[in-house]
């Protein structure tokens, strides 16, 4: 764990077997984040990856959406299912093969962070749907896609997830703290760098860089603040969590600036247990296939 | 350190369940965040329950969905069907661990969002109601935990990918 001698960019170039999204994928993502764009041109984007675009039709069909009959055209799944919806059947069908991997350095086994991250995109999503339906599908890709930096620093743990713990322990830090003392940067910003190389929207790079720092966002931080709380309720259940625990720090704050009363927590939880077993039973095995 | 899918692969007790059964099987309730995993155990019969609860209480939800969700009618519901197989309360010996919190929410003030320290609470509380014998519990901190019970030996093992792992006490003592 000698990463202190190490930039970020150094950490980045240096991690091999570093995940990339299709081009496909990050066309649809750009795509969708302009709203004079029309559902042919996401089609298009999609069909330019046959292997992506199957497997965004099976999701598409899954029983989740309920869709009333099977839909086998990319265009005709864009005008049923809207363009953000898709943009996120993409990004899981995207990214679930690196997500999926054993991270030992976290002490993450196989699926672990599949399943933090879902579960993170599913609340940070739900929670959003109380302002507004494009903020909650935004939520959801950035709550997904918020640990892409543990990916990057995993190998550089060297199987010493318990020797920071105790650090933290020993120091009173959070772990993000823990991993700033030894390498200069914690996920948070690896992950924030890295979305930046795959020039993701910079509303997504934001909410990746902060979303365990969410006070010291800009005034920009609704996403943020959404992808905040999806963790922490899927910290709080326990969904892919490794040797860094609970050890973050939850700023309530987050909660008073998005007119969530803390005496409601119980109930935002029940509905995330409900919300998140339909989302993964739906969505699981599908998404592996 | 054994990571998160080699840390135990007995069969388990999911979020929200509540799993009763007689046998010598080892027997786990992993990924404890800030939901409680309880054993209970009565030697006489071999008969062991198990919950994982994540929220305390059920009050204003009573009938409506799993009782194995909430600490207060989860533990009432293990209790019940453990009876219903013949078990006297007077025997059954328990553990319980989990109610992890995250870092920093212990001291903002703000108590409603602490909910794996009012889970731990409401354990404590609903065994005391039910007149249950609490043998030890290992609650609080930060790291996430799985209980694995021995029917055999009659330990309880809390381990966690943090801290390792301890024997926290015996199910068959006097």
């Amino acid at each position: 764990m000698d990463g202190a001698i190490l930039s970020l960019e150094d950490i980045v170039k240096k991690t091999t077997d570093l995940p990339t999204f299709p081009a496909a994928t990050l066309q649809v993502i750009q795509l969708t984040e302009n709203s004079d764009r029309k559902a042919s041109d996401v089609a298009n984007a999609l069909a330019q990856d046959q292997a992506l675009s199957a497997r965004v039709l099976r999701l598409a069909n899954s029983a989740f959406f309920g869709l009333q009959r099977q839909v086998s055209e990319l265009s005709e799944a864009v005008v049923v299912l809207g363009m953000r919806n898709v943009r996120n059947l993409a990004l899981i069908a995207s990214s679930y093969p690196w997500l999926a991997r054993p991270l030992p350095g976290y002490g993450l086994g196989p699926e672990a962070l599949w399943n933090h991250s879902f579960a993170c995109a599913v609340g940070a999503q739900m929670v959003a749907k109380r302002r507004s339906q494009s903020l909650a599908d935004t939520a959801f890709t950035a709550g997904l896609l918020c640990d892409i930096g543990k990916l990057a620093l995993s190998a550089w743990f060297e199987n010493k997830t318990a020797a920071l713990y105790a650090l933290a322990i020993r120091q009173g830090l959070t772990f993000d703290e823990a991993e700033s003392q030894v390498f200069g940067f914690d996920h948070s910003e690896v992950g924030g760098y890295l979305a930046e190389q795959w020039n993701l929207p910079a509303s997504l790079v934001h909410a990746i860089r902060y979303h365990h720092s969410p006070m010291w966002a800009n005034e920009s931080h609704a996403l943020v603040d959404m992808v905040h709380i999806g963790d922490f309720l899927a910290m709080q259940l326990g969904h892919g969590l490794g040797g860094d625990g609970l050890r973050y720090r939850f700023f309530d704050q987050v909660l008073a600036r998005n007119e969530i009363e803390i005496g409601d927590w119980d109930k935002i939880l029940e509905d995330f247990i409900e919300t998140h077993d339909q989302f993964a039973g739906a969505f699981g095995e599908l998404a592996a296939a | 350190m054994a990571d998160s899918s080699t840390l135990t692969r007995a069969p388990a007790c999911g979020r929200s369940e509540i799993l009763v059964e007689k046998g010598n099987s080892v027997v786990t309730i992993p990924n404890l965040a800030c939901g409680i995993g309880l054993a209970a155990f009565d030697s006489v019969t071999g008969h062991i329950g198990l919950g994982h609860f994540v929220l305390p209480t059920a009050a204003g939800n009573e009938g409506v969905g799993n009782p194995g969700k909430y600490a207060d009618m989860g533990i009432k519901v293990l209790v019940q069907r453990l009876e219903e197989l013949g078990v006297e309360r007077a025997n059954l010996q328990v553990a319980f661990c989990g109610g992890a919190t995250s870092f920093g929410s212990q001291d903002s003030g703000r108590t409603g969002i602490e909910v794996g320290k009012r889970n731990a609470a409401m354990v404590q509380e609903t065994l005391d109601r039910h007149g249950l014998k609490l043998i030890a519990k290992d609650v609080g901190g930060n790291a996430v935990r799985n209980l694995v019970f021995t029917p055999e030996t009659g330990e309880v093992v809390v381990q966690s990918l943090a801290l390792g792992q301890r024997v926290l006490c015996s199910l068959r003592g006097g």
